[in-house]
């Protein structure tokens, strides 16, 4: 079973200079991963170069969901046996996505033949519910170099860090993180084979020199991962744009996470406006149990008035579905008014953090469920809802039907036009139930 | 026999707001080859829409249309330019007339050099004949464009024009596209060896009724065969290609208002290719590496019995395992007997695609289609869903026809939401009138008063827009754009089905008791739909 402890005690006992580290970012096992492109393990890079620069370590890195030029990451059915995941006679199939397990047994075989194994490795992790996954890179990292130290971090084992050091063939569990905010990220580790996009985050300082030193390489895509990019009224956001935007003409931010409607700023929004953002993705922002409409309202409206049209850029909303307490009839509107605020809209399946709020109140429920069943995509309060796995699926549909992109446009809402009209008739007079004993519709 | 007569053919490229190349062979040109060849003739194929592996084309902008006018315009830059909502942009999708007329030119430097040269090499001499095929009547400005190329680089060639424009059309043909003192004739009295006609331009309507059982001349794809164009990036492989089209019949007993089967096909006879020959094509072709196979008919069963033989034995043949049949065009849905479909499922049919163009009778009456009616559309669906085919995921889809004069929106959208709910896949058919139908007929004095050619009646291009105005006072190009957009929407998928607008469940149900209050003054749920004119009806 593996030791836990803090990453500072670990960092001050147990790493030396002489040491050799390789940090892996696991591959995941999933039955969606739409947003795979975006996984980079920010967290194994900021470390890696903390490490080079206050321990002065060798650190290498392999990172198996690292996308290739075009942001493509491999993705491969599960084996026969394994490729299905039945839940309540609900069967989702399950794909591998990244590289497969034995690129990685391949590089550490390699590794050990020309002797220039690590002294430890490091395992990161990211959503509790894909540990798996983790636990599959530990056994084999074990099998292969049986000697080497075994190091978890990352963010499944800092909010479970005993169901880690009990699932993974770890030596150390890392259970607290290390502030590591004012650190570079030593993308140098893909040497010449870089990702297509840098993640930083909303520290101008560090950001500026990442972007500055990204586009010295010619990666001009970048995105932020934060809680919240609008923080200080969006004053670090502004200043790491107004410090880059000239470097290269084909800079382009994508801003995947963290913007609440709430935080939109109209300064934030006359720099959104700048083709450089080419996506915007709202997060949801409540109030009460209603979507807070106001907040939507002015975020669009500051939007509007800086000149942004929805059609030019990737821009939408976010709505959580299968959160505990889902009312159908409060997605479905909620689907709505994203649309029509933003344009477009992304369902964002929900799932527990461990130890969070919704976790506590409804520990009693989720005890009965399996931690793997606690993906977003299997819709771990489903029951507790009383909202069938199959519904939620017609709710994918629905959004699909929304969000299907004709001429750059989603739908809205016949806008305008006489079929606003006509199809609610249609919908009122139930044309689907035609049938053959009557195939005259009244007039 | 004559042996030494030469023929080049064209595929002309497509002038078009939008193309979809998936099964874009020049199957009637490919045909005429194989019958040419009978008659001994050399021949070389330039296809200007032979499609890559990804089945597209190129396409290049050309100008810009105007819906529902004549007025087009070409912008000065095509960088950065976008149109305006009652416009469209016009491309060139294939290859353009003037990549085609350097690949001419190369066919005669090559003729030539080898006519100079000491040795006998058998190359593509300078055509004596070219054969143009021209498909839809819209598109004719092509063909045009293509015999001025011909004539510039080949004067002494006299051109052959056939296909579906010059037979709906002839006269219009004969006066536009450039020919010198044309002859007419039907394909019937077609003659390669008649003196007269060899030294004549010729605008062919209708068939060639030798040329119909005959096979498609596929091996004029090979490097050999047809040597043009250069390869690029994304080019056509020089190989045969990856599918292949079959014609089994010909013509159609019905008399629709809008459709030309039976001046194509000089009457509402059907013609029945024997089926053992179309099998010996297949098998060929399919041990040749071709695995797809789609059928163009008129009205695919109405040679049900020869139809049904063919594809027995290609159910029953083990060696034609793998083989995938499509049947994008018109299908006799009342035919669709259980026993039918399960063979055609066996056999290779993946999809169905059903011509239900509407659910109103009133509607399906004022087009004449008498043959057929919702009892038989039902009929047909049930047998093909009972066979093993599934809704909502494209197994099985409906055309639906809108654009029409005088048509009835409100029937549309019901057709929209029926086909949606009842079958999942609904596929948009803008209407276009085509000369020689009795609808273009009775529309004729519209048409005319516009001063519309064949190439502004193209039904992306809306030409009866003004005219439904009568009807509908506010009526514009936004709804039909709307319309349009409405049912691509409701195609889209999740883990392989669509949504169901007219579904039973309570997603379903919320969203119409949502959707359809938010249209009702004091009902609106959501503020923010205060704020825009959503859902309002002008």
């Amino acid at each position: 079973m593996a030791k836990i402890v803090t990453t500072q005690t670990f960092l001050s006992r147990h790493v030396r200079a002489k040491d050799q580290i390789l940090l892996v970012n696991p591959p995941v096992e999933e039955t969606r991963y739409n947003w795979r492109r975006w996984n980079q393990p920010l967290d194994l890079l900021k470390i890696g170069s903390w490490l080079k620069a206050h321990i002065g370590c060798g650190v290498d890195l392999f990172d198996l969901m690292q996308p290739d030029k075009k942001g493509k990451v491999a993705a491969k059915w599960l084996p026969r046996d394994r490729r299905y995941y039945s839940i309540k006679g609900d069967r989702y199939p399950v794909r591998h996505f990244g590289l497969p397990y034995q690129s990685l047994a391949d590089r550490l075989v390699s590794m050990k033949t020309e002797r220039s194994e690590p002294t430890q490795v490091w395992v990161t992790s990211l959503c509790s519910y894909w540990y798996e996954s983790v636990a599959e890179v530990c056994r084999l990292v074990r099998q292969t170099l049986p000697d080497v130290p075994i190091i978890l971090l990352g963010q499944y084992v800092r909010l479970m860090p005993k169901h880690a050091s009990l699932a993974c063939a770890a030596d150390f569990v890392l259970s607290q993180p290390f502030e590591l905010r004012s650190q570079q990220g030593a993308f140098d580790l893909y040497g010449k084979n870089q990702p297509p996009f840098w993640a930083l985050q909303v520290e101008p300082e560090i950001a500026v020199k990442e972007i500055k030193s990204a586009v010295a390489q010619e990666i001009v895509d970048f995105t932020f991962f934060e809680e919240d990019i609008c923080r200080e009224n969006g004053q670090p956001l502004i200043e790491i744009y107004e410090k880059t935007r000239d470097l290269h003409e084909r800079v382009r931010f994508h801003i995947i996470c963290g913007l609440h409607p709430s935080r939109l700023t109209p300064a934030l929004a006359r720099i959104f406006v700048d083709k450089k953002f080419v996506e915007l993705h709202f997060e949801e922002d409540d109030s009460g149990a209603t979507l807070d409409i106001d907040s939507y309202g002015r975020a669009r409206a500051y939007l509007q008035e800086a000149g942004l049209e929805m059609t030019t850029k990737h821009t939408s909303g976010f709505v959580w579905l299968g959160r505990p307490g889902d009312q159908m009839e409060q997605l479905i509107l909620r689907s709505f008014q994203v649309l029509d605020a933003f344009g477009g809209l992304i369902l964002k399946p929900f799932s527990p953090t461990p130890g969070s709020e919704e976790h506590q109140t409804h520990a009693e429920y989720l005890d009965t469920v399996l931690h793997r069943e606690w993906t977003p995509h299997f819709f771990p309060f489903s029951e507790l809802n009383k909202i069938s796995r199959q519904e939620y699926h017609d709710l994918y549909r629905m959004a699909a039907f929304l969000n299907e992109r004709v001429r750059n446009k989603a739908f809205d809402f016949l806008n305008g036009t006489l079929g606003a009209q006509m199809l609610r008739k249609s919908l009122q007079r139930e044309v689907w139930k035609i049938e053959p004993n009557s195939l005259r519709l009244a007039s | 026999m004559n042996p030494t007569r030469s023929a080049l053919l064209v595929s002309p490229p497509v002038y078009d707001t939008q193309y979809w190349a998936h099964w874009s062979l020049p199957y009637g040109l490919l045909r005429v080859a194989a019958w040419l060849q009978t008659k001994g003739y050399m021949l070389k194929l330039i296809d200007c829409m032979e499609a890559n592996k990804r089945r597209t084309v190129p396409r290049k902008s050309r100008k810009v249309r105007k819906l529902c006018s004549t007025d087009s315009y070409t912008p000065d830059s095509w960088q950065g330019f976008s149109v305006a909502e009652d416009e469209k942009v016009e491309f060139c999708f294939g290859i353009p007339p003037e990549i085609l007329k350097k690949q001419l030119k190369e066919i005669q430097k090559k003729a030539r050099e080898a006519q100079e040269s000491l040795f006998d090499i058998q190359v593509f001499p300078e055509p004596d004949e070219v054969w143009i095929s021209s498909i839809m009547t819209y598109w004719w400005e092509s063909t045009r464009d293509v015999i001025t190329e011909c004539r510039e680089v080949f004067p002494n060639a006299v051109i052959r024009v056939g296909g579906i424009y010059p037979t709906l059309a002839p006269e219009h043909a004969m006066e536009n596209l450039g020919l010198q003192k044309p002859l007419h004739l039907q394909g019937r009295e077609l003659d390669p060896l008649d003196p007269e006609q060899q030294h004549r331009d010729i605008v062919v309507s209708a068939t060639i009724p030798d040329a119909n059982p005959l096979p498609l001349c596929l091996e004029l794809y090979q490097e050999d065969g047809a040597g043009e164009p250069e390869l690029e990036e994304g080019a056509p492989r020089k190989g045969l290609p990856e599918y292949t089209i079959l014609t089994t019949s010909r013509g159609c007993p019905f008399k629709c208002s809008y459709c030309a089967a039976n001046v194509l096909n000089e009457g509402r006879k059907v013609w029945v290719r024997e089926y053992n020959s179309a099998y010996e094509e297949v098998k060929r072709r399919f041990q040749q590496g071709i695995k797809e196979f789609c059928f163009y008919e008129d009205n695919l069963l109405l040679g049900k019995n020869n139809f049904l033989e063919l594809i027995r034995l290609i159910a029953e043949d083990p060696d034609l395992k793998g083989i995938k049949l499509h049947a994008p065009e018109g299908i006799e849905v009342r035919l669709l007997h259980p026993h039918v479909v399960q063979l055609m499922r066996k056999a290779g049919f993946g999809r169905f695609y059903f011509p239900l163009e509407t659910v109103n009778a009133n509607m399906q009456k004022k087009w004449d289609r008498t043959h057929t009616n919702m009892e038989k559309f039902f009929y047909a669906l049930q047998n093909t869903v009972d066979t093993g085919y599934r809704l909502r995921c494209q197994d099985l889809n409906c055309f639906i026809l809108f654009g029409l004069p005088d048509e009835d929106l409100q029937a549309v959208y019901d057709t929209v939401v029926f086909a949606s709910s009842r079958v999942g896949s609904v596929i948009p058919m803008l209407f276009t009138p085509v000369p020689n139908t009795p609808i273009f007929e009775n529309y004729r004095s519209y048409i005319e008063s516009k001063g519309f050619d064949l190439q502004h009646l193209n039904g992306k291009l809306l030409p009866f827009l003004d005219y439904n105005r009568r009807k509908y006072k506010d009526l514009s190009v936004r709804d039909y754009t709307a319309l349009e957009s409405l049912m691509w929407r409701l195609n889209a998928k999740v883990r392989q089905e669509s949504f169901d607008l007219g579904g039973t469940g309570r997603v379903a149900s919320m969203f119409r008791e949502i959707f359809v209050s938010t249209d009702r003054p004091g009902m609106r749920r959501s503020p923010l739909f205060l704020d825009t004119p959503n859902a309002e009806v002008r």
